[in-house]
This record gives C-alpha cells, sequence and structure tokens, in this order.
C-alpha cells in the first residue's frame, strides 16, 4: 500500500541536511519523533526514531555507543551496518517513505552524509502487558496463556507451538493511516494454495483508513455481513490457533489485538473449545452433547414457552398448566411482555456486567439476581416460571465456548420469541426453518458453514469424529476438511503409539 | 474454492433432498388412498410401488448419465429446438406447480388443524410460500443442505415413532389372503405413481457433482422412503385398524397421541410431531419454487432470478388456495399422482432424444 499520508515515495538525497529537512516538515508537530545529529569520527550521521516506541538499550548500546566510540570512521551505510551496528535485523532503504514507515512502527533509521541509502535498525520496543491469562475462553486445563496486542508477540506465541519449516509466516500492512500490521500464518504443505491465496487478496484489497482491531479485519473478510453469524473464528488462545494451523486452516495476526482470525470456520467449530482435546473423550464428548443442547435450548426455549402458554396450553401435562396458570394470575401482562421484559432485564445486567469493574459487576450480579428472581416475582411483574425460563436460556448461552456465536444466537431467540407470539407453534417451526436456511446459505472460504452436518460426504464424513462427539485421539487420524488433499492423514496407522 | 461449483449438488445432497421433499407429503396423503385400494395389505402395495419405482429412476437416470453433459433444461433445449422444449417446459412448470400447490395446501390444512388457534391454512400456506421464496433464492446449494438436515431429522424422528408403536405391534391385523392379489397390485400401480415425482428426480439429478453416481443415490432414496412408508402403513392399520387408519389425515403422526412415551414433559405429542410435515412441505416447496424458476428462465430466456421466483412461489401459493379436499371425494393429490406417471414418459423424451442423438453422431 503506498503511503499515501506523505503522497510520493521520493529517493533520499545525498546531502544529510536535504534529508533532515524532508523528514522534519513531515513530521512536523509530532514531537515524539526524536532526531538527533551525530558524527562517526568525522562523518555526520543522523539517527531518528519514534520516542518510547523504540528500546532504548537498543540504540544506545549496539548502535549509537558502536558508531561513535569504539567503531572506526565508515565511508557508507552498508559499511557501517556490516561492521559497527551489533543487532540482529536490519535494512538498507533508498525512499523516505520507507524511512517514515520504519520510524513508525518503531524501527530506528541512521541516515549518512553523502549516502542516499538509510540504515533501518529492528528496535521495536512498545509498552506491553506480558503474555496475559485467557478471559473469553477460560480453561480448568490445559495453558492459561493468551494473545496480547502486540502482534509480532502473538506471531512468536503459535510459533513456539509448531516448530516446523512449513511454518509460513506473510507479513503486510493493512489501513491506509493505520498501516497496522498483518501476519498470515498457515502451514505450507497442509493449508490450501487457493485458500492462503484468497486470504491475502482480500487482506490486499481493504482500503480503509485504520485497521484498530481483528474485529475490523473478520467483518471486512466476512462474505455474508448482513448475517448475525460469525463466518470467522476469533480466538485469544495460542494453542487454539496453533492447533487449527495444523488442521490446514489459516491465522491472521492483526497487530493490536489479542484476537487472532482463524479462516475457515464452520459452525462446528464454535462448539469446540481447546479443553476437549486435553481431557479423556468421553467426558468431553458429554460436553460436547451439552453445549448443543445448550444452543438449542438458549435460542429455543422462550419462544416454544410462548407458543405452548399462549396458543396450545392443552400440551402442556395438566398439573404443570394449571401451576403456570396460577403463577400467572397476578401478572398484569401477556405473555410475550413478561418473556421480554425478563429478558431485556437479563441482556441489560449481561451488558452491564461487562462493562463494569469486576468487583462492581459481581455486586451487580447479586442485587440483579435478587430483583430477577425475587421482587420481580413478588411484585407481580413477571411469574417465576419466565424467570426459569429466561435464566435458563440465559445460562445455556454461556455454556457455548465462543462469545461471537452467543451473540448471535441471543439475536436469533428475539426472532423465534416474535414469531412464536404471532404465529404460535406455526411460527415456531418457522423461524427454526428460516434460521437453518439462513445456515445453510452461509459458506466460509468455499466451506459449507453447517458443514459437517451438511456435505460431511465431501470428507468421507471423517469429520463427525469431532463433531457432536469428540472420538477418542487416537481415532481421529484425518485431518478435517480444510487440508489440501494428500495431506488428509495427521497420525500414523499405529494410531499415536498404542501400547503392545 | 466452492465444492459444489456452478450450482451443482453431490449425490448425498440429491438423496436427501428426495427424502425430505417426498416423505412427509407422501406420508400425509398416499396411506389413505393405498388403504382404501389394498386393506391390511397397503404395506405391501407400498413395497412393490417403492421398489418398481425406484428400479424405473434407476434405469432412467442412467440413461440420463450417458446422454447428458449439461443440465436437464439445457439438454432439452438442444435436442428438443425452442419450441418443442417450451412445450415440454411449460407442461412441467404447470405440473410441478399443481403438484407442490396442492401438497402445500394440505399441508396448511393439517397445520390448521393441529396447531388451530395459531394460523389458518391460507396464512400458513402464504408464510410457507415466502419462506419458499428465501430458501429458492439462496439456490439449489442452500435447498440441498437444508434437505440434509430436514431429512435426518425426519427419518430419526418417524423412527422414533415406530419404535415407540411396535411394542403392541399384533400380526395378526396386517395378514392378507391371496385374493387381495389384484387389490395389492392396483394399490402398487398408485403407490408407483405416487412416488414418481420425476421434476425433482430428473432435473436435480442433472445437476449433480458425478451424474454417474446419482442414479445410485435416486434409487436408495426411494427404497427409504418406500422402507419407512411401508412401516409406517403397516403400523397404522395395526393401531387404528382399515376403516379408521383410512380416516386418519397423518396416521403415521396420529399414532404419537396413542402411544405411550414414558418420561414425556408434553401431552399430544402429536401436534409438535406435525413439525416434521412441516418441514417437509417447506422442502418440497423450496425445491418446486426454485425448479419452477429456473424452467420460467428457460422459457423466458431470461436470468431475472427474482422475477422468476417471486412469480412461481406466486402460482404454487395460489394452487394451494383451491384447497385440496383430503377428506372429499374428489381429491387432487390423488389425482396427480396418477399423472405423475405421464409426466415421467413426457420428461423421458430428452434424454431419449438425447441418447438417440448422441448414438447417431457416434455412428456418423
Amino acid at each position: 500500500m503506498k503511503n499515501t499520508n506523505f503522497g510520493d515515495d521520493m529517493n533520499l538525497y545525498s546531502e544529510l541536511y536535504e534529508n533532515k529537512q524532508k523528514i522534519k516538515d513531515v513530521f512536523t508537530g509530532a514531537d515524539d519523533i526524536v532526531m538527533r545529529e551525530f558524527d562517526n569520527f568525522g562523518v555526520k550521521c543522523l539517527i531518528v526514531f519514534a520516542d518510547n516506541v523504540v528500546s532504548r538499550t537498543v540504540i544506545e548500546n549496539p548502535v549509537l555507543t558502536n558508531i561513535m566510540v569504539l567503531g572506526e570512521a565508515q565511508s557508507n551505510m552498508e559499511a557501517v551496518a556490516t561492521k559497527l551496528v551489533s543487532v540482529g535485523e536490519t535494512k538498507l532503504v533508498k525512499t523516505f517513505e520507507e524511512v517514515f514507515d520504519a520510524v513508525l512502527i518503531g524501527d530506528t533509521v541512521i541516515i549518512m552524509e553523502g549516502d542516499k541509502r538509510a540504515l533501518v535498525i529492528s528496535s521495536k520496543g512498545w509498552p506491553s502487558r506480558g503474555i496475559p491469562q485467557a478471559q473469553t475462553e477460560v480453561v480448568v486445563q490445559g495453558p492459561k496463556d493468551a494473545f496480547m496486542e502486540i502482534g509480532s508477540f502473538n506471531t512468536v506465541l503459535i510459533r513456539r507451538r509448531i516448530r516446523d519449516t512449513s511454518l509460513k509466516v506473510r507479513r503486510m500492512k493493512c489501513g491506509r493511516r493505520s498501516k497496522t500490521d498483518i501476519a498470515v500464518m498457515y502451514l505450507k504443505d497442509v493449508a490450501k494454495d487457493e485458500l492462503v491465496e484468497e486470504v491475502i487478496r482480500q487482506i490486499k484489497s481493504i482500503d480503509v483508513d485504520a485497521i484498530l482491531d481483528s474485529g475490523y479485519m473478520e467483518q471486512f473478510l466476512e462474505k455474508k455481513h448482513n448475517s448475525p453469524f460469525p463466518q470467522l473464528q476469533m480466538t485469544e488462545r495460542p494453542d487454539k490457533a496453533a492447533s487449527a494451523i495444523y488442521e490446514g486452516r489459516v491465522a491472521i495476526v492483526v497487530d493490536n489485538s489479542p484476537f487472532v482470525i482463524l479462516v475457515p470456520s464452520t459452525v462446528n467449530i464454535f462448539f469446540q473449545a481447546s479443553e476437549d482435546y486435553y481431557d479423556r473423550w468421553e467426558i468431553m464428548s458429554f460436553l460436547r452433547l451439552l453445549r448443543y443442547f445448550a444452543v438449542i435450548a438458549a435460542t429455543c426455549l422462550p419462544g416454544i414457552y410462548i407458543a405452548l402458554t399462549v396458543y396450545r396450553p392443552d400440551l402442556i401435562p395438566t398439573a404443570l398448566a394449571l401451576k403456570i396458570a396460577s403463577s400467572r394470575a397476578y401478572v398484569p401482562f401477556p405473555t410475550i411482555a413478561e418473556v421480554l421484559i425478563m429478558e431485556t432485564a437479563f441482556e441489560l445486567l449481561r451488558e452491564a456486567g461487562v462493562r463494569l469493574p469486576s468487583p462492581a459487576s459481581s455486586a451487580l450480579g447479586i442485587v440483579g439476581g435478587i430483583v430477577i428472581g425475587s421482587a420481580a416475582v413478588d411484585a407481580g411483574i413477571v411469574g417465576p416460571v419466565v424467570v426459569i425460563i429466561a435464566a435458563l436460556s440465559g445460562i445455556c448461552s454461556f455454556a457455548i465456548p465462543n462469545p461471537a456465536f452467543v451473540s448471535a444466537i441471543r439475536l436469533v431467540k428475539y426472532f423465534v420469541i416474535f414469531m412464536s407470539a404471532f404465529l404460535g407453534l406455526f411460527g415456531f417451526y418457522i423461524s427454526v426453518f428460516l434460521v437453518l436456511t439462513h445456515l445453510a446459505s452461509l459458506e466460509s472460504y468455499g466451506i459449507p458453514y453447517l458443514y459437517p452436518f451438511c456435505g460431511g460426504s465431501i470428507n468421507g464424513y471423517t469429520d463427525f469424529k469431532d463433531s457432536i462427539i469428540r472420538a477418542p485421539l487416537r481415532f481421529m487420524t484425518k485431518r478435517p476438511i480444510f487440508a489440501r488433499k494428500g495431506q488428509k492423514r495427521r497420525m500414523s496407522n499405529n494410531k499415536g503409539g498404542s501400547r503392545k | 474454492m466452492n465444492f459444489s461449483k456452478n450450482d451443482k449438488i453431490s449425490n448425498n445432497q440429491l438423496r436427501a433432498v428426495i427424502i425430505a421433499a417426498l416423505l412427509g407429503n407422501l406420508a400425509i396423503s398416499a396411506p389413505l388412498k393405498i388403504i382404501s385400494i389394498s386393506g391390511s395389505a397397503a404395506y405391501l402395495s407400498v413395497l412393490l410401488g417403492g421398489v418398481a419405482a425406484a428400479v424405473l429412476f434407476y434405469l432412467a437416470i442412467k440413461l440420463m448419465g450417458a446422454s447428458f453433459t449439461k443440465s436437464y433444461e439445457d439438454t432439452a433445449q438442444e435436442v428438443l429446438g425452442r419450441w418443442f422444449s417450451v412445450i415440454l417446459f411449460l407442461v412441467v412448470f404447470i405440473h410441478i406447480v399443481l403438484f407442490s400447490g396442492f401438497q402445500l395446501s394440505a399441508a396448511c390444512t393439517m397445520v390448521q388443524n393441529s396447531m388451530e388457534r395459531g394460523v389458518n391454512s391460507v396464512a400458513a400456506a402464504l408464510i410457507l410460500s415466502a419462506a419458499a421464496v428465501y430458501m429458492a433464492f439462496k439456490g439449489s446449494e442452500c435447498s440441498s443442505r437444508m434437505s440434509e438436515i430436514a431429512s435426518v431429522i425426519m427419518v430419526v424422528f418417524i423412527l422414533f415413532i415406530f419404535a415407540l408403536s411396535l411394542p403392541s405391534f399384533d400380526v395378526e391385523t396386517v395378514k392378507f389372503t391371496p385374493h387381495e392379489g389384484v387389490n395389492i397390485i392396483n394399490g402398487s400401480m398408485f403407490a408407483a405413481g405416487s412416488l414418481c415425482a420425476s421434476e425433482y428426480v430428473f432435473i436435480l439429478s442433472a445437476k449433480a457433482n458425478d451424474t454417474k453416481k446419482s442414479a445410485r443415490a435416486v434409487f436408495w432414496a426411494f427404497i427409504v422412503i418406500t422402507l419407512i412408508l411401508s412401516l409406517g402403513t403397516m403400523l397404522s392399520v395395526n393401531a387404528f385398524g382399515v376403516k379408521e387408519a383410512q380416516r386418519k389425515i397423518w396416521p403415521v403422526i396420529e399414532m404419537m397421541n396413542y402411544t405411550e412415551f414414558p418420561g414425556s414433559l408434553v401431552e399430544r405429542q402429536e401436534v409438535l410431531m406435525s413439525g416434521f410435515y412441516i418441514i417437509s412441505s417447506y422442502i418440497l416447496t423450496g425445491v418446486s419454487v426454485y425448479i419452477a424458476s429456473s424452467l420460467l428462465k428457460k422459457i423466458f430466456k431470461s436470468s431475472k432470478n427474482a422475477v422468476f421466483v417471486i412469480l412461481s412461489a406466486a402460482a404454487v401459493f395460489a394452487v394451494s388456495l383451491f384447497g385440496n379436499g383430503i377428506y372429499e371425494k374428489f381429491n387432487f393429490i390423488y389425482w396427480l399422482y396418477k399423472y405423475n406417471v405421464i409426466i415421467f414418459f413426457v420428461m423421458m423424451i430428452v434424454p431419449l432424444a438425447a441418447y438417440i442423438r448422441r448414438n447417431k453422431k457416434c455412428g456418423n
């Protein structure tokens, strides 16, 4: 992407004064850009860097001390780079645009009198908060580390888990002004070439001022942007990203974001948690089933409650129907209003809880619980059964490991509620069919969104082993559908070292 | 990147579409008539007729696979010429609109009867037609994926109902005598006719990714439908008796009401189970609208998908308004079941002509 901010890609001058003047002009008003002239045993040099973005230790010891004190006079930048600067990563550049880009991302630039080239020294030293713990994808058993805001650290966290020469990292920039660093990571011999090329093409085609978070990137990469369902997976867990790469998927690391994007994604993936593979298959299969049930309950429970109580109370067992009727005797609102009041209150509590600091949010939870659980029923605003329905629906939505998918379910739930309220059981059925049809129409990089429940035959139905149940690891011998042909097997025939 | 490029579907999806679209609708309407023809041996008529239809389609698609390199519509235009193909498309269009319209009407009558206060049959038909437009807009891939899910759900739950009904099964109730042979044959011919939904089979199988295997997929689809329909007929005759079973509009589902389901949270489970018929109607209407719109596009040589999808859905909805009269003497669905066989042979003109033309070319 051209640096449109500076207008051109002019070559550097041989006169140091002219170079300094040009850089000064461009960075006028940017007080955090440091420019200092110094002397290499008689040869005038200029150092440029962004304050606090660079590592001072890198600049002072292996660069300035060597050039000014310990070294000797050099005639050109190439000699400075090879003889004086003892830093791992350096490169020579020729244009102002490259100089500006280097300074802005935290590298140090040295320009020498009489040389039309500049030396870019890698010296990034951004402030960081250390490797955090996962917040949204918490596991009991398994690694606790999570991605952070520095993209290059995130690639390291992934590389630590994939010590394979096939792991490729394609770097690029996105955002006209933000010039956000993007790293596309994949296994060259496992990921499909067309997938990698398509991802890179899409990223390169994004033309926007800034990419501030991977959420921006996600929305630009999604094919159907009018769908509430996430078509790409976001994860904050390096182990999950590494596992996806091993399967032939592509990870997109966006600088300044603690979430990495994984493509392609199917609905089944949103039910998978990292922990599923760290514990025994029986219990994890049970939990998978529970999650699928949770999604159905979170989406359908309020809707089916309305359809049955309003339109067909005769379908409910008599004792239960009588209890529901008696509990609603003093409630002044219709069932739909009752359900909507409870659901909205629950959503508000959830939203407020997310925004508040942790101690306050737990207090809010207690207050909200008391208000909703007891006071609303005592005041006769809602019946106790609706409280149970809303609470169950809410709890079920918490059981799903992916927050983006949970958000979609929360939205779809209201569609089911309204359809059931207006058309009864028929409306409930139609709303479910429409949601399923919508899901059936979605694709993520050519893979049906409902895979393996639709199109499971494409990969010989092997992906069912990691869907509603999680088969024992030694039976999951083949990679999922994402891997290229000829790279389907991920385990040798001895099925992972079974004992004789 | 797409696995099913150019609006193609896999053979498994082809099988699923046929099962999802036909199973529920046939289970509503076919058993009544077959029981009235064949009596307690109706299940045998279904079995014979179903197997005959499966074999017939297997051979027909084999012939089609050998002669087709393009879609059914394109091949028809190529071998019959513009005007003959337009006439053929119109005949098929009218039949498909009538077939799905009356099936929709039957399903919506059931909605009205079973869900009472929820919605009346006209509103149900309108809503289902609108939903079908949404599915048809998304193309054959979406319909086939949806069908995959629908077929699994339907088969699993229908088998579940059967499993619950089996303990009370009495072999005596479904015994038949040799002198019922003529009735059984008559019933099997009606069963074969009711299964001859050639528009769906021919047009969709030409869209399969691997046309060499589509005959097998269609064959097994009909075998699955036949077995379930046959078992359902047998169990409903056992549960209600021959006379009563003829009066039950949806015997398989109504069995649920007479079957003990330990630990059920719902009374009258049959009302909840009726959802499977609605999903079948939804798939049938969606696929019909999709096929009808593709025929209209060919007739008018236009690519305006939205216009023709809406037109086709409006036609299906309009037909559904006539009402099916499922309890009455003249039943449109039964009438169309008979004409299914004629449409089968009308549609076979295209593969036969293509086959002859290809052989001629090879001879030259």
